[in-house]
Order: C-alpha cells, then structure tokens, then sequence
C-alpha cells in the first residue's frame, strides 16, 4: 500500500515536472521567436552586447542606442572592434552602438522578419530593388523629413542630386553608399592558359571575340568549361529600370520604355550563348549550379567568367581565385560601348531609418556622422590599427596585415562599397593609393540613363509582378546560359508568358510614371 | 481491487473522478496549450490576407482590400500547371506510399529474426530523416549532366548517348516520385508496423487451421485490422493535398527553369514570386487558400468514409 502511494505521488510530482519544463522551455522560445531563423548570424550579435558607459560624455542627456543591421560575415576579434565602434560613437555623438551581423544568404528574410516584428532597429541596408516594397508597405521612414534638418553634412558632402537620388515618388527612402557606381562588364580570365595559349587580351573588345579563345583553350585543357554562371554574358547595354520587365534601350538614352527580351541585342547574346554551349565551351550545369564562379576557377574546372570589372578588381579576383587572372572590359555585341550610369547602379545599395526606430532624428544624425567620419567607417571595415591592420611603409593611405597575420587571423570585414563611405577611408594593400579618385573618375567618366534618378512605383503591379518574377526565373537562366534546346522558340514562350503575366500593363505604368517624371525635370 | 471499469466511474463523485485524472489531465496540458498558442492564436492573421499591410499603421489599422491578395494566384497561365501538379503530385504520393508502405510494413512483420526485423526498420525511416537539401545533392549526384553518375558511367556502359536532365521536364515526374517515395515511405510503413504488431495473434492462427493461407490471411485480417491507420493517415494526407513538399520540388530540381512545367507547384510558384517582394498580404493569402481547401477536401473525404463505412471515420 504504502509502496503504491509513494509511486503516485512520484508519478504526479515526474508529470508536474515535466509540465514545468515544457513551459520554461516556451518561456525560453517566445523571446527570440520574434526573430526566428536568426541563430546562424545574429547570434553573435547577440552575444555581444556592446556595453554603454555613458559617464565621460559632454552632455548630460542619456546615450541613444544605435540599432544598426549590417550585412557580411563573422569577424574575429570582432566584439572588441564593435566595442571601439561604440566607445568611438560616444566620445563623438554620444550615441551607443549595436550592430546585427546578417549574413548574405538570408539578409533579405532576416530583415523582413525584423521590419515585420517590429525588433529594435534604427537603421538598416536597402538594396534598390527592395525599396518600393518596403515603402509600400510602410517599413520605412521618408528621410526627406529629416536630412535637410539634421544630414546637413551628408548634402555638402555628397550634393544634394546624389543624397537624395534614392526616392520613390519624392519619397526618399535612402542615401546611396558612397561607392563606385559606374560598374563595367568584362570577362575575367586565367592568366596561365591565356599565356599558354598566346592571345593578346587587349584585342579582346566584344562576347563575339571569345569564341575564338575558347575554341583555343578548350583545344588546349578539354577537360575544362570555359565559360559558366547563371547568366553568362553580362555587359549591360540596357538602363533595365529596376526590374528588366520594360527597359531603356541604348543604354538608357531612348525614353521609350520597351521590353528587352523581345530585342534583337538579346535574341543575339542568346543565339552567341547557345552557339557557346553547344560547342562545349558553357558548363552544363551552368544554369542550375550554385558554386561562384571564382570557387570553380579554384577548383580547376573553370577557365573563365564574366564580371562587373572596377578598379582594384584583380587584386580580390585573384584571392578569391587562388590563381593569377587576367581582365579585359568587353562592349556589346558589335564591340561598342558606352560608360553609363543609371538609377539603380548608384542607389544600388543605400542606407534607411526603419519605421520602429524609437528616434529617427537620432538615427539621422547619426548617418550624418557616418557618412563623414573616416574613423568609423575604417573600423568597421579594417578593425583596430595595430591590431588588425596596420599602414604600408611609406604611404599615407595603404594598410596590410599586421606582421605574422593573415585572412582569417584579423577583423577584415573587407565590404567598403557596404559600408556609409569607404571613399574617406583607408585602402588595402595591393590597391593603387589613389583608389578613390580613379573610382570617382570612373563614376564621372559615365553617360546618364535619360531616367537617372527616376524610380517607379510598383504598389498597383504588385500581382502582375509576382507573376513576372516567376516567369523570369523559369527562363532567364535557361536561354542566358544556352541550356535550351531551341533559342527561338524559348525566347518566343518566354514572352508569351511575360506578355499573360501582365508585362503591358507594367511597361505601360512606367512609362507613364516616367513620362511624369521627365515633364517634371 | 478488480471491478469492472463502467461500475466504478458511477461509484465515484465527479470530484472523485477528476481528482483521479488528474495526471492525465496534466499530461495532457502542455499539448493543449501548445496547440493553443501555436496553432490556434496565430489564426488571427488569417485577415493579413485581406489587407494591405502597413506597418506604420500597424496590422489592424491597415486597410481591408478584399480578395486583391488572392489575384496573383489566378493571375497567370501558370494557375492551372501548378494546381495540376500540386494536386496530381500529392494523389500519387498519397497512393503510393499508402500501398508500398503496408507492402513493406508486411514484410517487415514477418520477418523473425528480432536484430533484422529492427535494422529493416530503421532502415526504411533512415531516409525520412534527412534533409531535403541533402536528398537534393545525392540525386544531383546521379543525374549532374556534367559529372553525374548515370550520364558518366551508367548510360555509356549501356551505349547511351547522356541526357540532359536537368534541361528536360518529362523525366521529373517519375524522379520526383522516386525521391518522395523513397523518403517518404518509412514513415507512413512505422505506424504500419505498429498497427500490425497490434493484431491479436489468435486471428492468425485461427486462419491457419481452417487452411488460410498468406494472402488471404493478409486480405481478410491485416488489411481490415490496419484499415482505421490506413484512414487516418490518408485523410491527413488528403488534407495537405494543396500542399507541397518545398524541399523536394525546389531543392531536388535545383530551381532549373526548364524543369518548371512538370516541377512547378502552388508552393514554389509563391516562393519565386514573392521572394523578392515579401508581400505578407500576398503570402498570407497563398496559406489561407490552401489550408481552406485541404480543409474542405479533409471534410469531403471524411463524410465520403462515413458513407462506405460509418465506424471508420475520423468524427
């Protein structure tokens, strides 16, 4: 008897036990519930609460914590840098500084999740073709409101054209990263075979002139593709607005907005690739494989692949390639080319105040300050002088790993075209010391798309885009790469479905926005 | 003390009775709060799928905009392929893991020796485990055009030129049946092989001495006996019939544009389409389309189940 009463009551105390646990363990799981999916990136974030001292600042008032989402991967030495970031900011703005690592594989769910959960966040990354719908759906805050008031510095510094180019309706939405804008296309090669094989790369003008240097070089490594990636030729002769549904012919010089995939340049580019991919020069899993490019080169089997060609291109191809490369800037087809910039290739990347944040003056001044500190932006890109970089010999601007460190031993972020303004910042070793005027060159050697600084609204083509977007990725990648079996009738199926998905009635709002637009100039 | 159950319960007070169960009732507690807080409080955001998100206003203050969500669903052609796969995929699944799993759960009962009975088992589940992301590579590991095993050994051994399969849809269907039935089968086989293991082993031996032989022991008492596993599990499985395995229809085909015609399904079709836009309206909608129909077929078949065989329905 005694024994069964001990055996229940046991039983009752296992069961209250585990009811406990179950709902300590929810207790546990609702916290960061609200930003589910996070534990591969922002963990470390997390884990590093950057502490505020707010004791030997000027004023009196209470620090504000800057919220800040970032994108790259982890760092070591990383909570130290993020604490120098921080001691730095409260020295100078007397703000306190958090940042959220994203990494680039889930960057875009990850801020959604935070934008929709409401998380603590003041400023975050817009790439351009995010900014409508963020808008659209309220996530962000019209920085017209507050830059002319407190981003006075960022207007000097930039000039109000370019601060403010990154607007949706006159709503600006963000501040470009102050990068290289103007991005040519080019096609990056290994520099054995090209030597072994003997071709001057400066004949190299058009995709057209390629043929003949893979016939010789598959001739030579038949074992190797020449050529892979999910598009293969990438020289843009289009101002693709956003979106490629409705484009700016001739490089954004013709107002007529019309539907490139129905263009004799892309029939040809198409026809070139096939002709490519047939001979065996494309890799055949080029249309579905998800290895770089550059990983392939490093692993043997690729020869070459084309690419957004900048200055200081080489010396991060070459790392990331394991082997010494060689470049050449290739045109359009018929070998011409014109530099040209438009909307989307300077607002590629900008900075905005998320809709939550607690205060958005704060948050402005602080992107203010950001925009125009070199301090901050070397330490989040380099880390701490000394320790994770430290400069050149005999160069004002030029820093290396420290003696006896290398990849992987040091914080290097290495993302400057992320960050606010790399352009005031240190440069890497290998690099020319005057970087930042050739990119500035660069940007200024460009033509302007005729609707450079227009960006549509999409919110009334929500659905017929959604269409789009799917249609586009059941073809793009299959005609751009050859794999199609027949390059005509593709291309004919594939503007048939755009055309049932709705693409007049896109081409058509554009045109009318951008008609607008224009009129308003 | 050994009293028939029925008697006892009048004998006790409801006091009595609760005080009684009340470990059961405890067990049962963290279930049911879980189903509360996670299944049924989000049901609220059933109406984002009739709204115009703003988050400036906030989720209830946004505008309501009717069934504008559910447009895109139906907007394109691509509507009827990815209803037809979704649908023509799933029955398919449906049957044949209903029939390759009792066949298997057969075979695996009658297996006597104990330690091979438990590796069979395991066995079969192992691939149920595994990531999709995983299955994806081993089969791209067969059929890479480039370096895949059947276009690098297999087809030349046997004189085939190789196939382009990741550019050709009219091999998907039978790969993609494959792939599911092969993962997929453990699973449903388990609750099989419980359901047997359950039968009273008297029927069986009854059979035997009126001269039964096998396959009509298996027809007249396994397959009567497992038919309550067998119901339920196909009407979950009619349930989720608008659903689709994400992983198998978007990481197994590596995303090949090519492949959509016989790949496409409601999910991937959603997934690419608002990837790049995050429209929450537009993906609520998608959920709540789904879940409203499997919910209607879920009642369809049910009350089709009451009809035939009123004892074998789920309510």
């Amino acid at each position: 008897m005694k024994k069964s009463k001990l055996l229940k009551i046991v039983s009752v105390l296992l069961v209250l036990s585990l009811f406990v646990s179950v709902l300590a363990a929810c207790g546990d799981t609702t916290a960061p519930a609200s930003t589910p999916a996070n534990d591969t990136s922002s963990t470390a974030a997390d884990s590093t609460p950057v502490e505020s001292e707010p004791t030997d600042t000027g004023t009196d008032e209470e620090p504000y914590k800057i919220t800040m989402a970032i994108i790259g991967n982890e760092q070591p030495n990383q909570d130290k840098v993020w604490q120098a970031v921080n001691d730095l900011m409260l020295e100078e703005i007397n703000m306190t500084f958090e940042p959220i690592l994203l990494s680039f594989g889930d960057y875009q769910e990850q801020l959604r999740m935070m934008l929709s959960a409401g998380d603590e966040l003041d400023v975050l990354p817009i790439f351009y073709d995010q900014a409508s719908s963020y808008i659209n759906s309220g996530q962000i805050v019209d920085l017209a409101d507050y830059i002319y008031d407190y981003g006075q510095d960022i207007l000097n510094y930039m000039g109000e054209d370019i601060a403010t180019s990154g607007a949706v309706n006159g709503f600006i939405y963000g501040i470009p990263a102050n990068k290289e804008s103007n991005t040519r296309s080019g096609i990056v090669m290994r520099k054995d075979i090209i030597d072994e094989i003997g071709v001057d790369v400066s004949t190299l003008k058009s995709p057209r002139d390629l043929t003949a240097v893979f016939e010789q070089a598959k001739a030579a490594h038949p074992e190797m593709d020449m050529i892979s990636g999910s598009r293969v030729i990438t020289t843009e002769i289009v101002d693709p607005l956003f979106d490629w549904f409705g484009v700016l012919m001739d490089y954004g010089q013709d107002t007529t907005v019309t539907n490139y995939f129905e263009s004799k340049e892309y029939k040809d580019r198409a026809d070139l690739t096939k002709e490519w991919y047939d001979a065996g020069y494309v890799k055949l899993d080029a249309a579905t494989t998800t290895e770089t490019n550059a990983n392939l080169v490093k692993a043997g089997s690729l020869f070459s692949y084309m690419a957004p060609i900048k200055p200081g291109y080489l010396i991060q191809e070459n790392i990331n390639c394991g082997t010494e490369m060689v470049t050449a800037y290739l045109g359009d087809l018929d070998g011409g080319y014109q530099e040209s910039l438009w909307t989307s290739s300077v607002n590629f990347f900008d900075w905005g105040i998320a809709q939550q944040s607690k205060d958005k003056v704060k948050a402005m001044e602080f992107l203010n300050y950001a925009y125009n500190s070199p301090e901050w932006n070397n330490l989040m890109n380099f880390g701490i002088e000394g320790e994770d970089y430290v400069p050149v010999e005999g160069s004002d601007v030029l820093i290396d790993y420290p003696e006896g460190k290398g990849i992987g031993d040091a914080y290097h972020m290495n993302m400057g075209w992320m960050y606010p303004n790399q352009m005031i910042g240190k440069i890497w070793n290998g690099n020319p010391e005057d970087l930042w005027d050739q990119y500035t060159e660069f940007n200024k050697g460009a033509v302007l798309s005729k609707a450079f600084g227009f960006i549509y609204d999409s919110s009334s083509v929500a659905t017929e885009l959604t269409a789009l977007n799917s249609v586009r990725t059941e073809f793009m990648a299959s005609i751009e790469t050859g794999s199609v079996p027949d390059v005509d009738q593709a291309i004919k199926d594939f503007n048939d479905k755009l055309y049932a998905a709705g693409l007049q009635k896109v081409i058509d709002l554009k045109q009318e926005q951008l008609d607008a637009w224009l009129a308003a100039q | 003390m050994s009293t028939k159950p029925g008697v006892i319960d009048r004998r006790i007070s409801r006091f009595g009775r609760i005080k009684k169960w009340l470990p059961l009732y405890l067990m049962m507690l963290p279930g049911a709060i879980y189903i509360i807080v996670n299944n049924y409080i989000p049901m609220f955001g059933i109406m984002i799928a009739f709204k115009q998100v703003d988050f400036s206003k906030g989720i209830f203050a946004s505008d309501w905009i009717g069934l504008k969500n559910f447009e895109f669903l139906f907007a394109s052609e691509d509507a009827m392929i990815i209803t037809r796969n979704t649908i023509l995929y799933n029955a398919a699944f449906i049957v044949l893991n209903l029939v390759i799993g009792i066949i298997f759960a057969i075979f695996i009962c009658d297996v006597i020796n104990k330690r091979l009975k438990k590796l069979y088992q395991s066995a079969i589940l192992f691939p149920f485990l595994m990531s999709m992301v995983i299955v994806g590579y081993i089969v791209f590991a067969f059929f890479s055009m480039q370096n895949g095993i059947v276009n690098k050994s297999i087809l030349p051994a046997l004189g085939q030129e190789p196939i382009f399969w990741y550019n050709d849809p009219q091999y998907w269907p039978v790969i993609l049946i494959f792939v599911n039935t092969w993962k997929g089968v453990g699973y449903g086989c388990l609750i099989y092989i419980a359901a047997i293991n359950g039968i009273d082993p008297t029927y069986y031996e009854a059979a035997e001495l009126d001269g039964a032989g096998k396959l009509k022991q298996i027809w007249h008492i396994t397959l009567p006996c497992i038919l309550p596993s067998i119901i339920t599990l196909t009407l979950l499985g009619v349930g989720r019939i608008f659903y689709s395995d994400f992983g198998l229809f978007y990481q197994v085909p590596r995303d090949s544009g090519m492949l959509y015609a016989t790949t496409n399904v409601i999910d991937t079709y959603v997934y690419r389409g608002l990837m790049r836009q995050g429209n929450i309206g537009m993906s609520s909608a998608a959920g709540v389309y789904q879940s409203v129909v499997g919910f209607l077929l879920v009642l369809v078949s049910n009350l089709v189940v009451r009809k035939i065989s009123k004892e074998n329905a789920l309510f």
